[in-house]
């Protein structure tokens, strides 16, 4: 397999099994698991959005950062992580939100003692850091409505 | 001679029944089937056969002590421990087998069901046709007498004594008596090895409010049981924290002793910005030493006598840290 090969290659879970894969760590850990959790989405969010960024070059030279995250996360959402929308993104009043609908994982965010989905928040947060190279934290809000709508709020640190 | 090391998770179900007072571990056969009561959530979760070996592990290494037990039928296939029981002909083995109550006709000698006398009009012989008014002495024409309960086969075939076969319902696997796993199972006690594991039980307030002043005396806020809220948003709680300027002391007591701890303060520290911490362990656990090297997590054994010693080296440390990362930034 080439070093392309390998690059390109996807590996599949089911949603159930990520979730069960993941939520060992709050089990195990509690809140510590959560913030290794967070911490290994936020480098894998970074990562990804690296390597996307590569391989989306010519199409990013004359977009914003906030139309760069709107492509990366409609490519995140074609690989089945559900359809994510940037509601509010102002870099200058430090503030994103994200609305996430159909999330795959929507039952790991019930492991802890209120619905928090760190892999999310972590992935994303990665990915902010990565397009506009400022760290942006997220809150600690419950994020998921009665319809399953995952609402994710940023703000600048 | 046997392991006598305990696992991390033993040795956490060791002291989470001393913490809770719990000495015995009592089987239980309820609606959910055979559990160790108290015990029903990791049984559901992951088998009571892991529990069960579990169990025996710390049992070998000296922990419990068994002290009485009860044969259980196990399924042969996948060793789940509630099966249910059917019988079946011993003819034909098949398990649709119906119970029937035989009775006489002792006037014309017939034998049948009592299903076969009972008609609309009510009870009448299927032979002579005589009309039966209830059980009374036998020589009464209109009598009948109870022979007695038989059972029945779906093909016909007549037993008193039927074979059993039981069925498993987590494989659907069907098995006889011959066949199936049938093994005693135990109620268990704790050892005095258990107790003497936590004989020697620090004091750890004592010993948090001692690192408290310390703290304080070089100018730290303190603040014991502490929640903070870490950069991914998650609240971690602290057995204690000091402040000063940005940076921030993270203080954790061990219950049990173990890695699981350790690494919890780990992830925990990772989340709080400009955070150091130390680990106050009560059990004198050395291996927890090269790993909190490889965490970059204080290691402070409280079960040695001048352990305060080594959390005062451990800020003088950070202070000179300090002042050496002064002197960096302005060269």
């Amino acid at each position: 397999m080439s070093k392309m090969e390998k690059e390109n290659r996807l590996v599949c879970f089911s949603p159930t099994g990520f979730q069960r894969f993941l939520s060992v760590l709050h089990r195990r850990f509690g809140s510590a698991g959560d913030s290794i959790l967070f911490s290994m989405a936020r480098d894998f969010g970074g990562h990804d959005t690296k390597l996307m960024l590569e391989s989306l070059e010519q199409d990013t030279e004359q977009k914003d950062e906030q139309d760069i995250i709107s492509m990366l996360l409609d490519a995140i959402g074609s690989l089945g992580w559900g359809d994510h929308v940037v509601d509010k993104f102002d870099l200058l009043g430090g503030e994103i939100t994200f609305t996430v609908s159909d999330n795959p994982i929507i039952d790991l965010c019930d492991t802890g003692e209120s619905p928090q989905c760190y892999f999310m928040k972590g992935v994303l947060s990665g990915m902010i850091r990565e397009v506009t190279e400022i760290d942006f934290q997220p809150s600690s809000h419950t994020c998921r409505d009665e319809n399953n709508i995952c609402r994710l709020f940023f703000t600048r640190k | 001679m046997a392991d006598t090391v305990l696992s991390e998770e033993e040795r956490r179900f060791i002291q989470e029944l001393l913490d809770s007072n719990e000495t015995t571990l009592k089987l239980h056969f309820g609606m959910q089937g055979i559990v160790y009561e108290t015990h029903e959530a990791i049984i559901h979760e992951r088998g009571f056969e892991y529990f069960d070996e579990f169990l025996l592990g710390l049992e070998k290494k000296g922990f419990l002590k068994k002290t009485d037990n009860v044969y259980n039928i196990f399924c042969p296939n996948c060793n789940f421990p509630n099966v249910y029981s059917k019988y079946s002909c011993p003819t034909c083995h098949t398990t649709h087998v119906s119970r029937i109550q035989l009775v006489q006709h002792p006037f014309c000698g017939y034998i049948g069901r009592k299903s076969q006398f009972q008609t609309d009009l009510g009870l009448q012989c299927p032979s002579c046709k005589t009309e039966i008014a209830d059980e009374q002495p036998s020589s009464d024409k209109s009598s009948y007498k109870t022979i007695g309960i038989s059972l029945e086969c779906e093909n016909s075939h007549r037993f008193v004594s039927p074979e059993i076969s039981h069925l498993c319902p987590n494989c659907e696997a069907k098995f006889n008596d011959r066949e199936s796993n049938y093994r005693a199972i135990y109620n268990y006690e704790l050892t005095q090895k258990a107790f003497d594991m936590v004989g020697n039980v620090i004091d750890t307030e004592a010993a948090i409010a001692k690192v408290q002043r310390l703290l304080e005396n070089r100018g730290y806020t303190t603040d014991k049981n502490d929640e903070l809220v870490g950069f991914s948003s998650s609240t971690h709680v602290f057995s204690l924290t000091g402040k000063k300027d940005s940076q921030v002391l993270l203080f954790d007591v061990a219950n049990i002793g173990g890695n699981d701890e350790l690494t919890k303060l780990l992830g925990k520290k990772i989340d709080i910005e400009n955070s150091v911490a130390t680990f106050l362990d009560t059990k004198g656990n050395k291996a927890l030493v090269s790993l909190g090297q490889v965490y970059g997590i204080n290691i402070v054994n409280l079960t040695e006598e001048k352990w305060i010693v080594n959390v005062e080296n451990w800020m003088a440390g950070l202070t000179s840290n300090d002042k050496k990362k002064l002197f960096d930034r302005l060269r």
